[in-house]
């Protein structure tokens, strides 16, 4: 079953006179329960791609279909709906709120969906960081920080994650224990998973590889 | 957990978790409360104290009625008001009360006597009296002036009569009794001057305290319509129309420079936003990103700020509270005063007002930015110039400079608004200008290539430029205003040319002027004299006066050093008589030659029609003259009271004249004596301003110290990277002194352009609030100015650098 969709998608922007186009004509299909992988060299647009395929991004032409409907014709508020329940993000430098302890950053998307927050400690059981709930994020190193920003993703049972470059900020061991946990996730609880990273050994966790060059498919 | 309460807890963490930034904002938000309060309670706290003072002074007692020196009454039996008004009264105390010539240690001197029964005096000031028949109770002021202790001889003159006593007793200063006052039994001062004890109920000065059941102004009102009090002078203890009259007349110079540290304050406060809101952008992002609202950051920032606001107007209301009564403490009044809700909620209303407004504003610029963006741009607020702004207000100040479209008050405020918005935009302007002059230098250093660019585009440093600019601005007004104050006193002296004046005279005879003419008077004129005058512009408007003075204006100029401006002739008749007025009232009341006006010069001679005739050369409010006494219809009620006398020796004279004229009751007056009372009380203004003055001047200390933390904490992640970039200690000290000179030289320059407008434009804007005083910029006052800001500035640059120097990089360089 395709969970999200591209067609003829492109995305340019303009600063000042010039125009730069990041995506040309790109279209994919990501099923239910995929583990897919962006990857490609720096400025090929693997970054803007997946902000376009969450609808963090506005789309220069084309479709983006997310469980048949197309989200670009989305009102802002149809698209936070969407975010609120359907789509979970994990970011490079993670972020976390900084004034707002582990519970409460996880809390968060919870309260905005007007959830009670009674998940939370599963969540926190899950991504191993239960004891560290009253912490700060600054109080944190950076692959707990990356496991907390995980834990927010999830929280609110998201059908799909959109993970651009998790592991890039943290050494090859925790970005390891990030991806596995990603995988976890994807395998027992079929969370699709789009996943956008420059180190070409985490393909290995995706079943669909996605190579961006110059803004095009190659792969 | 509801997102109310969540809302709530994300507010108190932004604030617990930035202890520094907080203190630094709940600091300054405390400070705008206190000046805003301040500010608008001035008027309040002046009615207050004078309320109070009326209070203390009369004690219980509710009105007065005496009689003076132009009334055909004299005096008033006590027993008629007890036994035909019993119960409006719950006391009725008789005094014959008079000022007289005393003598102590062959030192003659004018005084006050009190009289009455001692148990009336006990009620009038709340002491326990014990003295003899031929004793009497002189002041603790009284006794330290002229060294007089109990058992010294003690004599005094009423009319032709002397009467020699002993001091029996001292009492400290309360109430009614003060400064050269002391009480004397009423029985044996009437049995001297009558011989007779038939006059004990009699008295020229009643004090009513009038029963709760009935109102004063009711009471007065029935007092006024009986034939029998008609001719006396009947007045509440408490006359509000005096006390507002005076507070308004302090309080104004006050909110003269009210608009431009109002201006401040606003600067002030947005200085705050970037503070607060440094995660505003990043938390927006996140949220967006989670699905929320933009609108639950929005009442996060509204529920932080709100926090904020309430805990900063509890200190700012306690710190007013403070400054407030310290500061009547130097003016040399004791007693608590409160401050007024009024101006509390007034403060509150305009804070938050702009608060809204300003969070409104930021919030709807970043919500035009991507939510992509948000997640992720960090970098420093970029300031803009806005051309189109700049040009529209250069364009609206260029016309109204020249073309006038409005009133004087209303074309000084936009003169001030638009040349305080160009020069500040100029200021910003010049900034860049001389960074890009830096950056063409061929030498590279660590300025130029880092600290250049951040001067150009740092939506900080430019902010930090006007604070800067407002605060120095500021303080030379205040100083300015200060020095103002000093030079009131200088320039009343410098009016008043007679040397002596011999008032009160109730009997005037022309012969008098040629027997005075033997103590060594080389001048002597007849006048009319009336202290403390009111003139109505019309209904509503209308404006207290020291002098009114009517004689031959020629000899005018004799005794008053003030030339006649715009006079017109035409103006001058017989049947109506003309005023001329300072000539700040003709912009103040907008008057023009031929406008009639009606003054109250005293309770026997109210609503009198005069016209305007022509402008006195001066712009204090205290001085006035007519012709009345030329005109017939007046000459039986506006008699001549006064003679002004130059002499060749003062003090001669002056011993001349109390010696003969005092018995009959005639006052003779020193101006340089007569008129320090007066003077006290502007010094005492000027005593309470200092007070204002430094703290005002702390508050922007604090302010400009504040900004170049806020541009430090902008700019420490480049700072670090420097830092870790190998820069040292001297290197930073020397991009820090270089941004420190173009910051200077900036400064100077603009700053001397807009203070030189606002000096020009704002006895203008003074206006508006019905006011007018010469106020303009002084030297020492800009002096001070530049030396203050400057100081500040290098200390605050100094702390800079130290904070530099005291980073952790490898604390500072974690990302969360």
């Amino acid at each position: 079953m395709e969970i999200i969709k591209t067609l003829d998608l492109e995305m340019s922007f303009i600063n000042g006179t010039i125009k730069t186009d990041v995506l040309k004509g790109i279209n994919i299909n990501i099923n239910k329960g995929d583990f897919a992988g962006i990857v490609g060299p720096s400025g090929s647009g693997k970054t803007t791609l997946l902000y376009c395929l969450s609808s963090l991004e506005k789309i220069t032409s084309g479709s983006v279909l997310f469980m048949g409907k197309d989200i670009t014709k989305y009102s802002s508020k149809e698209l936070s709906e969407l975010r609120k329940h359907d789509l979970g993000f994990v970011f490079q430098f993670y972020n976390l709120i900084p004034n707002l302890t582990v519970y409460e950053n996880i809390l968060l998307p919870q309260v905005i969906a007007g959830e009670d927050g009674s998940y939370i400690d599963e969540i926190l059981e899950m991504v191993g960081m239960k004891e560290y709930k009253t912490y700060y994020p600054n109080q944190l190193s950076g692959g707990m920080q990356q496991r907390v920003a995980i834990a927010r993703a999830l929280v609110n049972k998201p059908k799909i994650i959109f993970a651009d470059e998790p592991t890039g900020n943290l050494d090859q061991k925790k970005g390891l224990e990030i991806m596995k946990i990603l995988k976890r996730l994807n395998a027992e609880n079929e969370i699709t998973i789009v996943l956008v990273t420059h180190n070409e050994d985490y393909l290995d966790f995706c079943n669909k590889k996605i190579r961006l060059v110059d803004g095009h498919i190659v792969k | 957990m509801s997102l109310k309460k969540f809302k709530y807890i994300f507010a108190f963490r932004n604030i617990s978790a930035n202890k520094k930034s907080s203190f630094v904002i709940i600091l300054t938000l405390s400070l705008v409360f206190c000046l805003l309060i301040l500010l608008l309670g001035m008027n309040s706290t002046f009615k207050d104290i004078y309320e109070i003072q009326a209070v203390n002074e009369y004690e219980k007692t509710d009105i007065v009625i005496n009689y003076d020196e132009y009334s055909e009454a004299r005096l008033i039996n006590k027993r008629n008001l007890e036994e035909d008004y019993e119960e409006y009264f719950d006391n009725v105390l008789s005094f014959f009360n008079l000022n007289l010539l005393t003598e102590t240690d062959e030192e003659k001197y004018y005084t006050t006597l009190y009289s009455s029964f001692d148990y009336e005096f006990e009620r009038l000031i709340d002491e326990d009296v014990e003295i003899r028949d031929n004793e009497v109770i002189i002041t603790d002021y009284f006794s330290t002036e002229h060294n007089l202790e109990i058992g010294d001889s003690f004599t005094f003159y009423i009319f032709d009569k002397e009467f020699n006593y002993i001091i029996g007793d001292i009492f400290e200063e309360k109430g009614v009794f003060t400064n050269l006052s002391f009480y004397a039994k009423k029985e044996s001062i009437l049995y001297g001057l009558y011989e007779t004890n038939a006059l004990n109920n009699f008295g020229n000065t009643i004090y009513l305290d009038v029963s709760d059941d009935y109102s004063i102004s009711d009471v007065i009102e029935i007092l006024e319509n009986d034939n029998e009090y008609s001719l006396y002078h009947i007045f509440p203890t408490v006359n509000w129309e005096y006390i507002n009259s005076k507070a308004v007349d302090l309080s104004s110079i006050f909110l003269g420079i009210g608009l431009i540290v109002l201006l401040a304050i606003i600067m002030v406060l947005d200085s705050l936003f970037p503070i607060v809101n440094r995660n505003l952008r990043q938390n927006l992002g996140i949220v967006n990103t989670l699905g929320g609202d933009s609108k639950f950051i929005y009442h996060v920032n509204l529920i932080q700020w709100f926090m904020y606001i309430f805990i900063s107007l509890v200190m700012g209301v306690v710190l007013s509270l403070i400054i407030t009564n310290y500061g009547i403490y130097v003016y040399g009044f004791s007693g608590f005063i409160f401050i007024s809700i009024i101006p509390i909620l007034l403060s509150l209303l305009i804070v938050m007002l702009f608060v809204g407004l300003r969070s409104f504003i930021a919030f709807r610029k970043e919500n035009l930015i991507t939510i992509a963006s948000q997640s992720k741009d960090k970098r420093f607020n970029i300031y803009k110039i806005r051309y189109p702004l700049i040009v529209g207000f250069t364009l609206i100040l260029v016309l109204e400079w020249y073309f006038h479209f409005f009133s004087l008050g209303l074309h000084s405020l936009i003169i001030v608004i638009c040349s305080v918005y160009i020069t500040f935009n100029l200021a910003s302007l010049l900034l860049v200008f001389l960074a890009k002059m830096v950056r063409k230098t061929k030498k590279n250093s660590m300025f130029k290539l880092f600290q250049v660019k951040y001067l150009i585009k740092n939506k900080h440093i430019h902010q930090s430029l006007r604070v800067l600019l407002i605060s120095l601005i500021s303080i030379v007004l205040i100083f300015s205003v200060r020095s103002y104050l000093n030079e009131e006193i200088d320039r009343f002296y410098d009016i008043i040319g007679f040397d002596l004046a011999i008032t009160n005279i109730n009997n005037y005879s022309d012969d008098l002027l040629e027997d005075i003419s033997v103590y060594d008077i080389t001048n002597s004129d007849e006048a009319i004299l009336y202290n403390n005058i009111t003139i109505y512009f019309n209904d509503e408007k209308y404006q207290p006066a020291k002098f009114f003075v009517s004689m031959d204006i020629d000899e005018y100029s004799n005794y008053f050093n003030m030339g006649i401006s715009e006079f017109d002739d035409q103006y001058v008749s017989d049947t109506v008589p003309y005023v001329l007025l300072p000539k700040n009232f003709k912009l103040v009341y907008d008057l023009s030659l031929g406008d009639l006006v009606t003054l109250n010069l005293n309770y026997l001679l109210e609503d009198i029609e005069v016209v305007v005739a022509g402008y006195l050369d001066t712009n204090l409010d205290n001085f006035i003259y007519s012709n009345i006494y030329e005109i017939d219809q007046y000459q039986s009620l506006a008699k001549i009271n006064t003679v002004f006398v130059k002499t060749d020796d003062i003090l001669d004279s002056y011993n001349g004249l109390i010696q003969d004229y005092s018995d009959r009751m005639y006052y003779i007056i020193n101006p340089d004596v007569y008129f320090d009372e007066m003077i006290e009380g502007v010094e005492s203004v000027t005593n309470y301003f200092s007070v204002f003055t430094a703290f005002m001047i702390l508050c922007f200390v604090i302010v400009i110290f504040n900004n170049t933390l806020l541009c430090f904490y902008d700019i420490k992640p480049d700072l670090i990277k420097i830092k870790v970039l190998g820069a040292s200690k001297k290197d930073f000290l020397l991009t820090l002194f270089k941004e420190f000179i173009l910051l200077i030289i900036i400064v100077i320059i603009i700053g001397l352009i807009e203070i030189y407008i606002l000096s020009s434009q704002l006895k203008g804007v003074v206006l508006l609030i019905e006011y007018y005083k010469d106020i303009s910029a002084t030297i020492p006052a800009i002096i001070y100015g530049f030396i203050i800001s400057g100081l500040v500035l290098i200390a605050s640059y100094l702390y800079y650098w130290n904070q530099i120097n005291k980073v952790q990089i490898i604390e500072e360089i974690k990302f969360y």
